[in-house]
């Protein structure tokens, strides 16, 4: 006699504990990898190498720009996280790709750990010392410190690392060339960030640098005619004009919600799955409406 | 007459990192003109992102398939070398004439490119098969960041770690030299 039964219907949706586990390997995986660390070290380099330039602005501003390595490190540990998803699978795998490519993001989290803490470290050396220089005599302090959404912008910047090492593979297939590229833009944003941080390209640039030079008087005025209280640059070979130093927090804070829509962007490209569309319209609305923000509250 | 690996070769050929890197470039040499500032501290950079993409084309997912054939992985190699460098040499010399229309922009630097593809078509030479391409793509990168990022070493570990930059074309000597004695590898 035969006994037919029934086979239970597949369950299409990954357990949670699954992706969670391997999320976990992933992450331990991600802080194993060379890169970071040895972006950290660089890093370090090019934030030793700010203290020696004196002009206006120039250690406020390196500081920033100096966690370009770093982020290239995360962009490269991710690139090879997300690089295995080239390898095939076989097709009743028990988790989705669009799982995998879940874990994996979520893995890189630990990254983000990582430059969350360097920030959090390099802020209290600053509360220590006292403050970075900002700005030339007579308008001029030797302790200026970060506002919280300028400590923002580099966490921000270690999930959009993350999310565009992964778009980057996901699109170009093929490691090297991943790499190559990531190196290129991180350390054309980061090593010239001043390219992209002009009146009106400041609101799309990756890496934001402030303050902003408004002018306040022309190359021949008084600087002691100035209100005391205002931050002066000197005139100088970029600049025909004293300038006032602002630093402003709202466009700081606007321009991490743009980093948020720019990760949200790029994990739209490298996570397939139903929330993609989602992801598509709702960070390209976010994108505009933070740059448009951002030019509101520009001083 | 094209000689008949000509056509196999730059089909097989891994043309997409210097088609990005030509792309990226031109993006960068428009925005520069647009600010009116050449972006000088980018030089190495550059070179070093050509050179990667020079040697990044060398990978042959078919290496292991073409050991047995008589034509000799060096000669493979230096058939793909042929066909890469004079395109990387021409992005090379696009960008610089692009950054001469501007104030900063400094002479036509061609050994730090010359340096910098030596050295990596070198270190992809001698390094272990499995990872050769790789080593060979990090090793420009890498230098030129360190180099960027060292501050008050000792003066001679500095001369090193800016070497491609100070002395090219004794590294070019250098690497052309290593790559000739490891030419049956």
């Amino acid at each position: 006699m035969t006994i037919a039964t029934v086979a239970l219907p597949r369950v299409t949706a990954e357990p949670r504990a699954a992706v969670r586990r391997l999320a976990w390997i992933e992450g331990l995986r991600v802080l194993r990898h060379p890169a970071p660390w040895i972006g950290l070290l660089l890093s370090v380099g090019w934030a030793i190498n700010v203290f020696d330039q004196t002009w206006a602005s120039a250690r406020y501003e390196g500081l920033v720009a100096s966690v370009a390595p770093l982020l290239l490190g995360v962009s490269l540990a991710s690139v090879s996280a997300f690089g295995r998803e080239h390898v095939p699978v076989a097709d009743d795998a028990p988790m989705s790709a669009a799982g995998r490519s879940a874990a994996r993001l979520l893995g890189g989290v630990a990254l983000v750990g990582l430059v969350a803490l360097v920030v959090g470290a390099v802020a209290f050396w600053l509360r220590l010392r006292g403050g970075l220089a900002l700005g030339d005599e007579p308008g001029r302090t030797a302790h200026a410190y970060y506002s919280l959404p300028e400590l923002l912008q580099p966490v921000l910047l270690g999930c959009f690392a993350v999310a565009l090492g992964a778009a980057v593979v996901h699109v170009v297939r093929q490691r090297l060339a991943a790499s190559i590229a990531l190196f290129l833009f991180w350390f054309l944003v980061g090593g010239t960030y001043w390219m992209f941080n002009g009146s009106v390209a400041r609101w799309m640039a990756v890496v934001q640098t402030q303050p902003v030079f408004v002018e306040a008087g022309p190359r021949t005025a008084d600087p002691t005619s100035f209100p005391s209280s205002w931050l002066l640059s000197v005139p100088g070979e970029f600049q025909d004009f004293w300038a006032r130093l602002i630093v402003s927090p709202a466009m700081a804070a606007w321009h991490d919600v743009y980093l948020v829509a720019l990760t949200m962007l790029a994990v739209a490209v490298a996570v397939p799955g139903r929330t993609r569309r989602w992801l598509l319209v709702s960070g390209a609305l976010l994108a505009l409406c933070a740059v448009l923000m951002q030019r509101m509250v520009t001083p | 007459m094209t000689p008949a690996w000509l056509v196999p070769t730059v089909r097989a050929t891994s043309w997409q990192p210097m088609a990005g890197v030509a792309v990226a470039l031109s993006g960068v040499s428009a925005l520069a003109g647009g600010l009116g500032r050449w972006p000088d501290s980018l030089l190495g950079i550059v070179a070093a992102t050509l050179a990667a993409a020079v040697v990044a084309g060398l990978r042959d997912p078919a290496a292991a398939l073409l050991a047995a054939v008589p034509t000799s992985a060096a000669v493979r190699r230096a058939r793909r070398v042929a066909l890469l460098a004079p395109v990387a040499l021409l992005v090379w010399l696009a960008y610089l004439s692009a950054g001469h229309e501007l104030p900063a922009a400094r002479g036509w630097p061609l050994g730090l490119l010359a340096a910098l593809t030596a050295t990596g078509i070198a270190v992809a030479a001698w390094a272990p098969t499995r990872v050769a391409v790789s080593a060979g793509v990090a090793v420009p990168l890498l230098w030129v960041a360190v180099g960027r990022a060292s501050h008050g070493l000792d003066p001679s570990v500095e001369e090193v770690l800016l070497a491609w930059k100070n002395y090219p074309w004794i590294v070019t000597a250098a690497a052309v030299a290593a790559l000739l004695i490891g030419r049956n590898r």
